[in-house]
């Protein structure tokens, strides 16, 4: 009986990798055993074929995809036109943007915490004084602010001119 | 176009475009099919082979035309098969047994696989193998890769190689007439 009836009937019977013992030693049993797998096996069974599948325009897809990954894209890169100002832009429109921000923020923080210190310290003399005290506080400010009025209206000598001085002067002037 | 002469065009900057054109039609498909044996499903392998092609425009210009293009092709494809599923491995904290269970999963489960019985079991067998094994055992069973080949590409002596082979082999023996 040959070896290779022997492989065909160990196939029929599922014994399909259980061959005479000896027969797959060495490098070149190995490589007989591969063909053997491949041409016998693969025609009763199938096994040497690959099980996995692809769709029908799949490796001219990935030709594609490879394509767009490697030259194609690099070179579409270097001839667009508005590939400069574009990713000069960004940066500058960053910073105008962050500027923006920033005044927007300034302007809208300024305001409301004035206010707010105002009201703070209205509540915190009207919750520490009494109304007396309050009255009198208020009494002592109007008298300081008239005080200073009448300060204001009282002309100051100064010491050692005569208060007709600028009219003198004007008068000789004139007479001139 | 033999792979000299794509190294020649290659080399001029006129027809490198060209030069990769030819290269992906040679060996996109033995690529695409030694990593969709790797690691099963084919999505994985699509982005995988994009990959290795996309690193082989980057590093051509650098090659030493001494190696064989196509050994250095594989080369580079069996090192993205490997990183690959040794990522999947840490960035789930998996151990070896787990990938090998998610595998088969997609080997039963996944679109575009057409099994029967018998290659089932075959298929799950060589899942069973440690990743490097199953590299070593698709090249030289799938690819018939000769083991000096499958030496530069693995960078393991060719004794080593047969050992390996030789016990995968036996192991799928076993596996298949449990």
């Amino acid at each position: 009986m040959s070896k290779q009836k022997i492989h065909i009937e160990d196939l029929k019977e599922g014994r399909f990798l259980l061959t005479p013992k000896g027969y797959f030693e060495g490098l070149e049993d190995a490589i007989g055993r591969r063909t053997f797998l491949k041409d016998k096996i693969a025609l009763e069974k199938g096994l040497s074929e690959s099980p996995f599948k692809v769709e029908d325009q799949y490796f001219n897809q990935l030709q594609m995809a490879i394509r767009n990954r490697t030259y194609e894209r690099k070179a579409a890169r270097k001839w667009r036109p508005s590939a400069k100002p574009v990713w000069l832009g960004v940066p500058a429109l960053a910073c105008l943007l962050i500027g923006l921000f920033l005044l927007i923020r300034s302007g809208d923080t300024t305001e409301p915490e004035l206010a707010q210190e105002k009201d703070a310290i209205r509540e915190y003399l009207l919750s520490e004084t009494s109304s007396d005290e309050l009255t009198e506080h208020l009494l002592a400010m109007e008298e300081t602010s008239d005080s200073l009025s009448t300060v204001e209206s009282e002309t100051i000598p100064l010491k050692g001119v005569p208060d007709n001085y600028i009219e003198e002067e004007l008068l000789e002037d004139l007479s001139e | 176009m033999d792979d000299k002469e794509i190294l020649q065009l290659f080399a001029k900057t006129e027809s490198r475009n060209l030069a990769f054109n030819h290269l992906v039609t040679k060996y996109q498909q033995k690529v695409y099919w030694l990593v969709r044996r790797m690691v099963i499903d084919h999505d994985d392998a699509n982005d995988l082979t994009q990959e290795v092609f996309v690193r082989i425009w980057r590093s051509l210009g650098n090659f030493r035309s001494e190696a064989g293009l196509y050994t250095w092709i594989y080369r580079i494809a069996s090192n993205e098969c490997l990183q690959f599923l040794n990522k999947k491995r840490k960035r789930f904290f998996l151990p070896l047994h787990d990938v090998e269970a998610e595998l088969t999963n997609k080997l039963e489960s996944g679109p575009l696989i057409d099994v029967d019985e018998l290659q089932m079991k075959f298929q799950k067998a060589i899942l069973t193998l440690p990743e490097k094994q199953r590299m070593i055992f698709q090249l030289k069973y799938y690819e018939e890769l000769k083991y000096e080949d499958i030496s530069e590409i693995t960078g393991t002596s060719v004794g080593a190689l047969k050992a390996s082979y030789h016990h995968a082999v036996k192991k799928l023996e076993v596996l298949i007439n449990e």
